[in-house]
């Protein structure tokens, strides 16, 4: 079996008093998509933060690539995609634009990009359907090809490790298949895929692999054993189901 | 025509006034178009106040001014996000409590010290006034400010725009905030001569947002905020100069009617383009 993409190992996070996350350990396989499932403050962003080094671990390690996460990072292998609703859409940049955004870890200081760059970003924008599109304002998208466009920089990087925040809200069920098929033909070519979500409905269809944080690891594992009743109780707190 | 554009040319003191009101101009322009995306306005506001201690002390030690307005610029930059990292008082509360104070002491410096120091100067600009040193430091200042944005412009509007994914890429984004709040106190020394300490803040403001209002481009933002502001400045000169009236008000003016045009006009959500628009649809 090849190195895990992720390996995290007995991490704690806490933000003053409050224990973000505690002792928590999370090994991913290339060529696998996990679903990162919890509540609003189980841990979900703050165990992303960690992965990608913007917060200092109280305890324990995180190694990307079977080395440092600032070494996995500088290399490019790591795309995070940002929720909607961090996102200004107002922003005056095209489709275009952003995605070569993605090809910025591989130039030179000016960020000026060659033809190489130019034609990768066409590639990922023909490879998830926006092409015609190129030219638009972001926030001239609807909210599916709004996600395509973060889809399309993570190709155009040639990430090996994807991280999506809440990749499915506000997108309408075709966006959603395609989407789904996206992340499926990289995960077959070996990508890692780390999904957070707290939209129950396409887990079993999507993801090889369940984790359910509430600041700890509850589970990880087959998705159809992560949905059991008992289980979804644990995660989401409800004490009388 | 020619006459009247020629006039004023005649005299030093107005070519010298141009050029660095041009230069200021400029470089403030081109600073804002980040400044307003990012959301850090009263960042420049902040900082053009805080510099006053340091313009005070400078001309007590007799050093060039632009040394120590950007000590305390740059000071003031790291006063703020200290207080931010280390309390948790609220992002304007902090920017506020710490230019004020800065501020005061600079007034506090300028009135108990008997110099030819002029507050009047400092705090509105004296643009017809200024030395040929002044005029290296603004012509230093401004070119090295502008050549670092633009050379960083990609990185900086990524930052402004999706820092995340800068930091998943591996690219510094804390060194990028420091390179920007550190251009942003370079700059602010350049404009202090042309409009002075309190007009700063439109400086950097204006043209930026008068720009967004005309351009879904983040690339034709930057010379459209040029392109505006160099009309602006020529005007407000021109207005000062006709009109006898204060420089650094003039050309400031003149950005000010600059937004509204294009607040009125702007095809990106112009007030009476909407309207026009909004007609036309209930016609059809």
């Amino acid at each position: 079996m090849s190195d895990p993409v992720i390996e995290v190992r007995d991490l704690s996070v806490r933000y003053g008093q409050v224990q973000a996350l505690d002792e928590v350990d999370v090994v991913l396989e290339p060529g696998r998509i996990t679903g990162l499932l919890g509540m609003n403050g189980s841990g979900k962003s703050t165990l992303y933060k960690a992965i990608m080094g913007t917060v200092r671990p109280a305890a324990g390690s995180v190694t990307l690539f079977s080395g440092t996460p600032a070494a996995a990072r500088g290399k490019g292998l790591v795309a995070y995609m940002p929720q909607s609703e961090s996102i200004d859409w107002d922003f005056p940049l095209s489709v275009h634009e952003v995605v070569m955004t993605g090809r910025y870890g591989k130039l030179g200081p000016s960020r000026r990009p060659r033809a190489i760059d130019k034609a990768a970003v066409t590639d990922a924008l023909a490879r998830v359907g926006l092409t015609e599109l190129a030219g638009r304002q972001i926030g001239e998208l609807s909210g599916g090809q709004r996600k395509r466009v973060f889809v399309a920089r993570a190709i155009a990087q040639e990430a090996r490790l994807l991280l999506l925040d809440e990749p499915f809200a506000g997108v309408d069920k075709a966006s959603e298949r395609r989407i789904i098929t996206l992340l499926r033909e990289l995960r077959d070519t070996g990508c890692g895929i780390l999904i957070s979500t707290h939209d129950l409905a396409g887990v079993p269809e999507l993801c090889d692999e369940v984790i359910l944080l509430k600041n700890r690891v509850l589970f990880h594992g087959h998705p159809d054993v992560a949905l059991s009743p008992e289980n979804l109780a644990r995660v989401f707190g409800l004490e009388a189901a | 025509m020619i006459d009247w554009i020629l006039e004023p040319l005649q005299f030093a003191f107005m070519t010298r006034a141009a050029l660095v009101t041009l230069i200021a101009a400029v470089t403030c322009a081109i600073l804002s178009c980040w400044l307003v995306q990012i959301g850090w306005s009263l960042m420049g506001d902040a900082v053009s106040h805080a510099v006053l201690p340091g313009v005070a002390i400078s001309y007590i030690l007799g050093w060039p001014f632009a040394v120590g307005a950007f000590i305390f610029g740059a000071g003031a930059v790291a006063l703020i996000g200290g207080v931010r990292a280390t309390t948790k008082i609220k992002s304007d509360a902090a920017i506020g409590v710490v230019f004020t104070g800065l501020f005061a002491l600079g007034l506090v410096i300028i009135s108990k010290t008997p110099s030819q120091t002029d507050l009047g100067h400092i705090l509105f600009g004296n643009v017809l006034g200024v030395s040929d040193a002044d005029i290296w430091q603004v012509v230093i200042s401004g070119v090295l400010a502008t050549a670092v944005l633009l050379f960083k412009r990609r990185d900086l509007t990524l930052y402004a725009f999706d820092r995340g994914h800068a930091d998943a890429i591996g690219i510094n984004t804390r060194w990028l905030s420091v390179l920007l709040l550190g251009l942003l106190a370079l700059t602010v020394v350049v404009a202090l001569q042309a409009v002075g300490i309190i007009l700063v803040v439109a400086m950097l403001i204006t043209p930026g947002v008068t720009a967004y209002l005309l351009t879904k481009r983040f690339d034709r933002m930057l010379w459209l905020a040029v392109l505006i502001t160099v009309i602006a400045a020529l005007a407000g000169l021109y207005a000062s100069y006709y009109f006898d009236a204060s420089t650094g008000g003039c050309v400031v003016l003149a950005q000010s009617v600059a937004f509204v045009l294009a607040y009125l006009f702007g095809p990106r959500g112009g007030v009476v383009v909407n309207w026009v628009r909004s007609r036309r649809v209930v016609v059809a």
